[in-house]
């Protein structure tokens, strides 16, 4: 814990984010709903995703809906990089052997 | 908001403007997509608490983007040179994170102070209290308490008038005796 990983403090609110989008890596996940899923505040969760975005390991991009229609603002999606996805996955691989790399 | 919730309360108007205010903090290159998110993500709070509390959370999190900026290495030419700015030219206000750990700190100090006076006070007046003999060789004082104790001896002269002259021989009676052994 607190252990930088390729220029990334993963701490365990970390491995709750990446947890969450590793599960269906294909799917994007707004910040709303990554709360709802690990219920990190907001305070903690925002700074996670965009540490996670400046290293490369997600993609943001807004929501393809129009306001008007939807009832709702559009919202900001993430989404796991392939390089994303390989260093989570390398991570989470590491605490399963015990050593963290 | 208004539409989901049926009416805006003030408690909504507080936490929009407290995403406002700490979007406006953010570099500017975050500051409009923060300010857009975050109200689109209060959204989904069910309760004013809780969207409260988002809102707070929010102006906790763009201290932490803030001060994140010297390890992103995907921001934008212009925030780096922002974030590059030393720490004496930030403009800390009054009532600035800083000033308000130093306030913070200093008050505790002077309570900690205050109570241990206070407390040695009470435990030094107490335990003499608690140590004076009860021979009525010690008189109270009850005016002038202070950090030596709440009793001062008495006097030879008061000594002998308490609890008779016979029975306390007089410095003089004592010298005259002790000279005289001293003679024999």
């Amino acid at each position: 814990m607190g252990k930088k990983d390729f220029g990334i403090r993963i701490s365990l609110q970390t491995l709750k984010v990446l947890e969450i989008f590793l599960e269906n890596p294909t799917q994007p996940f707004a910040g709303a709903e990554v709360h709802q899923r690990c219920g990190i505040a907001s305070g903690t969760l925002y700074p996670i995703l965009l540490r996670l975005e400046s290293a490369g390991w997600f993609v943001s991009q807004w929501e393809a809906i129009d306001p008007a229609v939807a009832g709702r603002p559009r919202r900001r999606l993430y989404r796991l990089t392939a390089t994303g996805l390989r260093r989570a996955s390398e991570v989470f691989a590491g605490f399963g052997r015990g050593v963290l790399a | 908001m208004s539409g989901r919730c049926g009416r805006f309360t003030e408690w909504d108007r507080v936490s929009h403007w407290l995403i406002r205010r700490a979007a406006r903090r953010a570099p500017d290159c975050l500051a409009t997509r923060l300010e857009e998110e975050w109200l689109a993500d209060i959204e989904s709070r069910a309760s004013a608490p809780s969207r409260l509390r988002f809102a707070v959370g929010c102006c906790w999190a763009i201290i932490v983007i803030v001060n994140d900026q010297p390890r992103s290495p995907a921001l934008p030419t212009h925030v780096v040179t922002r974030r590059l700015m030393p720490l004496t030219e930030r403009n800390f206000g009054y009532y600035s994170l800083p000033s308000g750990a130093l306030f913070l700190i200093l008050g505790l100090h002077g309570v900690l102070f205050g109570g241990l006076v206070t407390t040695l006070t009470h435990t030094h007046g107490s335990v003499a209290s608690a140590v004076a003999p009860d021979h009525g060789l010690f008189r109270e004082r009850s005016a002038d308490i202070d950090l030596r104790g709440a009793f001062v001896p008495l006097t030879s002269r008061e000594i002998r008038s308490a609890v008779g002259a016979s029975r306390v021989p007089h410095f003089d009676d004592i010298k005259s005796r002790m000279l005289g052994s001293g003679s024999q």
